[in-house]
């Protein structure tokens, strides 16, 4: 069992690794993919807090 | 077989950590937290994996290979650790003779301190705070997954002792107990569904392996640490009635002798294993009285020498009646106690700085993002899970010797970071920056 999770977390940190590279060289707007944060947006408080939380679209080294 | 999965590893992760400085550091922080080397037991164990990281992402940085690297700069924090790290380097070179881990608590101390002093030129956005969170979480969460499923499986009957790497299973419960505000954060803001159950089932099995160390410190800590939580949460009341339910799910499922163990805590003043730490704490108090400017040195206090040298002494705790007094050197189980006997009351002058100035940095970042509104709001819910992780640390710790664990290091970094991240943040949208912009184009 320790091998498997083992795996599975050199896995994700992997694909954490790969998002960053795959973030920091397209320019756009910063995408994390599957690590991807929902940002807090003025008026947008009160729909996240009831859970409708949407992807992270705000400004970044690329905006 | 894990030994070749581990160097399979390593072989995609060195290309992708010389690829970027950023990357590099990202590993350099999840090895460290992680430990390979625990989980091995062949050829891979004495490899310093943890070390090839850190080398890669020093060259690189200084190489400048980050083209999002901010300036190198000296925040407050920085400059209490660059302190505490000269005064660690004083007590290194003036202590007792023989010190059994004096080497290599110092060189471990060093290197915390060298991993967090970089990172506010690296942690530029926030995107790079996320993926930082996320590689600590990752890092620590397993620890907690691997231990939480064995004692969720034996419904209890799995006691752990603990990990190498952290130390035996009072340090492991206070390293777990510092992860689980995190992984709340990782929970609360991930946009992607599958990542926040990912990040619930921590919370859950990092629970469980506090509760399966069976510490009571560690319960204690944890305790505080979600009353903290409740407290600094919008909802409060629903906060309170959930953590309420879980004490009572706690106290229902937890095995009959961890509910002994938790009632021993009323008796801490009969029990053997306190008063031996009241010693300790006499005899760590007494060593920084002869030594006040250096301390004894790391871990002077498990030296039997220095022990046999002073076991009469009552140092500052003279008001407190041990009766019994151990033969055997023993630790010193208190963050405070172990600073002031290690470093001397100028090394626990400035360790308590670097405490203080960390819940302070947490009060000026939800200062800064009450005047800011609400699009940081996300800065004001990671200082406050910091904030939360610290409460259980300043609290479980203060009867444990772990004053040099780099994860508490990383938060105080990390709750740095973010206050900077903050005050860029309300200087790039000042409206005095926004007429300079509008200027400038007016004028381009």
């Amino acid at each position: 069992m320790e091998a498997l999770l083992l795996t599975l977390d050199a896995a994700l940190m992997v694909w954490l690794l790969l998002s960053v590279r795959r973030c920091e060289n397209r320019p756009g707007k910063p995408n994390l993919g599957f690590f991807s944060y929902i940002e807090d947006q003025p008026g947008k408080m009160q729909d996240r807090e009831e859970g409708s939380g949407h992807p992270y679209q705000g400004s970044g080294p690329h905006a | 077989m894990r030994d070749i999965m581990i160097l399979g590893m390593m072989c995609l992760y060195i290309p992708l950590a010389l690829s970027n400085a950023f990357a590099a550091y990202l590993l350099w922080c999840w090895t460290a937290v992680i430990a390979l080397n625990g989980y091995v037991y062949g050829f891979m164990r004495s490899m310093p994996i943890n070390m090839v990281f850190a080398l890669i992402a020093i060259v690189l940085i200084f190489l400048g290979r980050d083209k999002f690297r901010g300036r190198i700069a000296l925040p407050r924090t920085s400059v209490l650790f660059i302190l505490f790290a000269v005064q660690a380097t004083i007590s290194y070179v003036f202590s007792y003779d023989e010190l059994a881990r004096n080497t290599e608590l110092y060189t471990n101390l060093l290197k915390a301190l060298a991993f967090c002093i970089l990172m506010p030129c690296l942690l530029t956005e926030r995107y790079r705070i996320h993926a930082l969170v996320m590689a600590i979480t990752l890092g620590l969460t397993f620890h907690g997954v691997i231990e939480g499923l064995k004692s969720v499986v034996t419904l209890g009957g799995h006691k752990i002792a603990g990990l190498a790497r952290f130390g035996d299973n009072n340090h492991f419960a206070i390293v777990m107990v510092m992860v689980i505000p995190l992984l709340l954060y990782v929970y609360r803001y991930s946009a992607h569904r599958l990542l926040r159950w990912i990040a619930l089932a921590g919370v859950f099995l990092s629970v469980a392996t506090v509760i399966g160390t069976h510490s009571r410190g560690g319960f204690l800590s944890m305790a505080l640490m979600a009353v903290w939580i409740v407290f600094n949460i919008r909802r409060r009341i629903l906060g309170a009635a959930l953590l309420g339910l879980a004490f009572l799910a706690i106290v229902a499922l937890a095995p009959s002798g961890w509910s002994e163990r938790m009632n021993s805590i009323k008796e801490a003043g009969h029990d053997s294993s306190f008063m031996t730490r009241v010693v300790a704490w006499k005899i760590s108090s007494e060593i920084a009285l002869q030594s006040p400017f250096t301390g004894g040195g790391f871990h002077a206090v498990q030296s039997q020498a220095v022990w046999d040298k002073f076991r009469d002494s009552d140092g500052l705790l003279g008001f407190v009646d041990t009766p019994y007094r151990a033969e055997q050197a023993f630790a010193a189980h208190s963050i405070y106690f172990e600073v002031l006997g290690d470093l001397g009351f100028l090394g626990l002058l400035i360790f308590l700085a670097i405490l203080a100035n960390t819940f302070i940095a947490g009060f000026q970042i939800r200062q800064e993002v009450a005047r800011r509104g609400p699009h940081l709001k996300w800065a004001a819910d990671l200082a406050n899970m910091l904030a939360a992780s610290m409460i259980g640390y300043v609290v479980g710790a203060a009867a444990l010797s772990l004053a040099y664990h780099e994860v508490m290091y990383m938060f105080v970094m990390l709750m740095q970071v973010l206050l900077l991240h903050v005050r860029r943040d309300v200087i790039a949208n000042s409206p005095v920056s926004e007429t300079q912009a509008n200027s400038s184009g007016a004028h381009a």
